[in-house]
């Protein structure tokens, strides 16, 4: 009976697992990033009207947050007329976007406005090589080894050489979003538009002592080596605009000035020799906005401007000032 | 290492596949002793050394109680037993505490900042050193014979599904239950074999299931609630604070006796019984109710070797309402050092003195027949739980203006919705939980013997009961465990 009952706990442990994981395969990969290669393929492969000039902006959540209806028509106002689209995405980085270089120069885009940040050349947070200021201080604190870090070790070798964990680390985001498609308040589906690869609409801006707080979770409060696969990767992209007669502009995205202070004097300092270095190397024109709103009341986070909100205008407004300046020339 | 953790799904399993292979008494016992060193080890690395410099000081100081007859020396040695017990929690627990407030009145006074000294807390100290206090207490007493083996001891110590955050175990209830006659303290003193016994397996299976859910489903799933509305309350609408209070109150009860669940049913798949620790305090009627329902095992602790020594109810009524209100505050402090604690304690302990009071001043009341009826028992239930919440957002608040501002807008309702609204549809899913769990704990509450029934179901059922509630908890898992809220006291 003992037996029976062990088999009946494994038995329910690993197919209650399995109904997981399926659950997540079958879904996760139609959400969002992940299923982002897919997608850029689809806006990049539409039938643009080839008399229609336009301009896309490119870089992570942080250029997400800039209104391109708004930038449109302020164009308009002053006879630009250019249909403009964020292509912005949370998390790309150089070398992710690189991957879409040829289908983006296909495109024939008028403009390439690209946005980077203090992480565009770090590995990225979510991909867990940072490590938090958390974990850097329990490992400093352990006098006798610890067997929690062996533990973690064999089962990221079992991540990386038997089983792709990737779409099972958070079936809740899964769940869900499966729920919210079950009521029809999200679509699988590529959405296109002004805005394909992630949503633009009114954010909660948080007051000073939310973002106070929200800055403190940060996961990502010790940088490690920069990555030169992103260094190489956005040359490569620059180079490859270049050769093809599309002129691009970079400029560093806002962040919050509570943001800002966690992040050391000598990591600005790298940031803005890296953006030096391709200034110099491509002779493109670099524009900086990392403090310009870090102390306006307009932040849905410490480093995200609140989508649709006073520092979402400026941000814009700022973005169509360069684009002017870069088209006038 | 954290019950709801992979780490402790390997952990768990080894312990028992060994104990099944290995029948030998002594070396189970030995491995059971190793395994919750190590389960204490995964978590606190060299804090390890403290618990074992309580062991052997609560070891051989009770083996010396119970060899003098001499009265003097048996209270010395009590003595040194409670000084170090309470030195280690008080010095690892209470010193910085201690020092911050010293340099408050200090900066009052012109004197120079003391440092703080930083110290690790390690987890688990207020409970196991509250075991071993019963214990050496309980020989002084005379009630209890000392462990006849050091092993038997420390295995009581360290134990590791309590280990950490209770349910509080006496070794009166612990150690017939290692040796072989169970039923009696007066034992041959061997130690039994660990047997795994169908029933116990399956309602210790049971009732960690039942663990489990109430953490990962209920307690993580409704924190981001309580969070989002408390890291900011100022500008918050009356009803928002009672959200949160309620959120907070079910998050903690869910984790709590959530943990209790998982170290119950551990243990008993193991065959060792330990007593409840939680039964349904949010049905309680009154705030004495509400104290035999919550932590049982901490309230029942504090009611033998605190309240009972001050006098208890035996002396005057103002006797009886200062121990009341002594239990309560040192009771909050328990809980960690910070003022939160010491206010939610006090707030309780008033509580208890004014129920004590109004129920000696006006026997008309308790005695009436209303409170007999449902309405009546509806109607205590809500005056109870409206006093329970309000002292949560005590122990949940950030800081003393979060505190007066949220007390305020608890207590005095300003009849606004908007912002409430606002936070209901941001979280639509917490919102839908916390219904939830209240349909399930009346539930429970209606049928007493909810856990017995499913653990005794045919083993079919049984599996898809399990295979249900695992999923269920997978569906809603963000893949970060996160710790009990208990684990820091």
């Amino acid at each position: 009976m003992a037996i029976r009952i062990a088999i009946a706990v494994l038995s329910a442990l690993v197919l209650a697992l399995l109904v997981i994981y399926l659950v997540n395969e079958s879904y996760a990969s139609q959400f969002e990033y992940q299923n982002m290669e897919k997608w850029e393929k689809r806006f990049y492969t539409q039938n643009f009207d080839p008399e229609q000039k336009k301009i896309f902006l490119i870089g992570s959540s942080h250029t997400e947050k800039s209104d391109t209806i708004f930038i449109e028509k302020s164009l308009m106002e002053q006879s630009y007329d250019y249909e403009v689209y964020n292509l912005a995405y949370m998390g790309s980085q150089p070398a992710t976007r690189v991957s879409s270089i040829d289908l983006i120069i296909q495109t024939k885009p008028d403009l390439v406005v690209y946005g980077l940040e203090f992480l565009s050349f770090w590995p990225h947070p979510l991909s867990g090589s940072s490590q938090s200021l958390e974990t850097v201080k329990q490992n400093t604190e352990s006098l006798l080894p610890e067997p929690k870090e062996l533990f973690s070790n064999v089962t990221q070798d079992w991540e990386s050489n038997f089983i792709d964990f990737e779409n099972f680390k958070n079936p809740k985001l899964t769940t869900l979003k499966i729920i919210d498609v079950i009521r029809g308040e999200h679509k699988f589906q590529y959405q296109g538009g002004k805005h394909p690869f992630g949503p633009y609409g009114p954010d909660r801006v948080m007051t000073y002592e939310e973002l106070q707080k929200n800055v403190e979770e940060f996961p990502f409060l010790h940088f490690v080596d920069n990555d030169s696969k992103h260094i190489d990767a956005m040359k490569k992209m620059i180079k490859k605009f270049q050769e093809n007669n599309i002129p691009v502009i970079i400029f560093t995205t806002p962040h919050h000035e509570l943001y800002l202070k966690t992040i050391s004097e000598q990591d600005k300092k790298n940031y803005f020799l890296i953006i030096d270095s391709l200034v110099k190397e491509f002779g493109i024109k670099h524009y900086d906005f990392h403090d310009r709103y870090s102390d306006l009341e307009t932040w849905a986070n410490g480093d995200h401007i609140a989508g649709i909100s006073i520092g979402s205008m400026a941000y814009s407004e700022d973005i169509v000032e360069i684009i002017i300046k870069e088209i006038n020339q | 290492m954290l019950f709801n953790s992979l780490d402790f799904v390997i952990f768990f399993s080894i312990v028992l596949a060994v104990i099944v292979i290995i029948k030998n008494r002594s070396f189970q016992h030995l491995w059971l002793l190793g395994a919750s060193y190590f389960f204490f080890y995964y978590t606190s690395n060299y804090l390890v050394s403290l618990l074992i410099i309580s062991t052997l000081l609560d070891f051989y100081v009770g083996k010396a109680i119970w060899k003098t007859n001499d009265i003097k020396h048996k209270k010395i040695l009590l003595t040194i037993s409670l000084a170090g017990n309470l030195g280690l929690l008080g010095f690892f627990k209470y010193a910085d505490f201690s020092i911050s407030q010293f340099n408050l009145l200090g900066n009052y006074f012109g004197f120079n900042e003391i440092p703080f000294l930083n110290l690790a807390l390690p987890i688990g100290i207020s409970f196991y050193t509250f075991q071993t206090i019963s214990y050496t207490v309980d020989i002084y007493r005379g009630k209890l014979t000392p462990s006849k083996t050091l092993k038997e001891f420390a295995l009581f110590v360290t134990f590791f599904p309590q280990l950490v955050a209770g349910p509080i175990v006496r070794a009166s209830t612990f150690l017939p239950q290692l040796r072989e006659k169970m039923d009696s303290i007066n034992t041959t003193g061997k130690l039994r074999q660990i047997i795994l016994q169908n029933s116990n397996l399956k309602f210790g299976i049971t009732l960690m299931a039942f663990g489990f859910f109430k953490k990962m489903f209920f307690a993580d799933n409704i924190a981001p609630l309580v969070n989002d509305i408390f890291a900011s309350p100022i500008g918050s609408e009356s009803f928002t604070i009672i959200l949160g209070a309620i959120g907070f109150g079910v998050q903690i009860y869910s984790d709590f006796s959530g943990y209790s669940d998982i170290a119950i049913g551990a243990a008993l798949v193991m065959g060792f019984k330990f007593p409840l620790n939680f039964n349904k305090p949010y049905f309680a009627i009154s705030p004495s109710d509400f104290w035999r329902r919550w932590h049982i095992s901490l309230s029942s602790w504090l009611r033998d070797y605190l309240y009972i020594p001050l006098g208890g109810s035996k002396k005057s009524n103002n006797r009886t309402y200062f121990n009341l209100a002594t239990v309560m505050f040192l009771g909050g402090l328990w809980h960690g050092a910070s003022w939160n604690f010491v206010v939610w304690g006090m707030l309780h302990g008033s509580y208890l003195v004014i129920h004590r009071f109004l129920k000696q001043k006006f026997p008309i009341l308790s005695n009436n027949y209303f409170f007999k009826t449902w309405p009546g028992k509806i109607f205590s239930i809500f005056i109870t739980q409206y006093l329970v919440f309000l002292a949560w957002i005590t122990f949940r608040v950030e800081n003393f203006d979060h505190l007066v501002y949220s007390v305020e807008k608890y207590v005095i309702l300003d009849f606004q919705t908007t912002k409430t609204l606002e936070v209901i549809i941001d979280h639509k899913l917490e919102i839908i939980i916390l219904i939830l769990f209240f349909v399930l704990h009346f539930i429970s509450y209606k049928k007493i013997e909810l856990k017995d029934k499913i653990s005794n179901l045919r083993l079919p059922y049984w599996f898809l009961f399990l295979l249900g509630t695992i999923i269920v908890i997978l569906l809603f898992y963000d893949g970060n465990p996160i710790d009990f809220v208990y684990f820091k006291f």
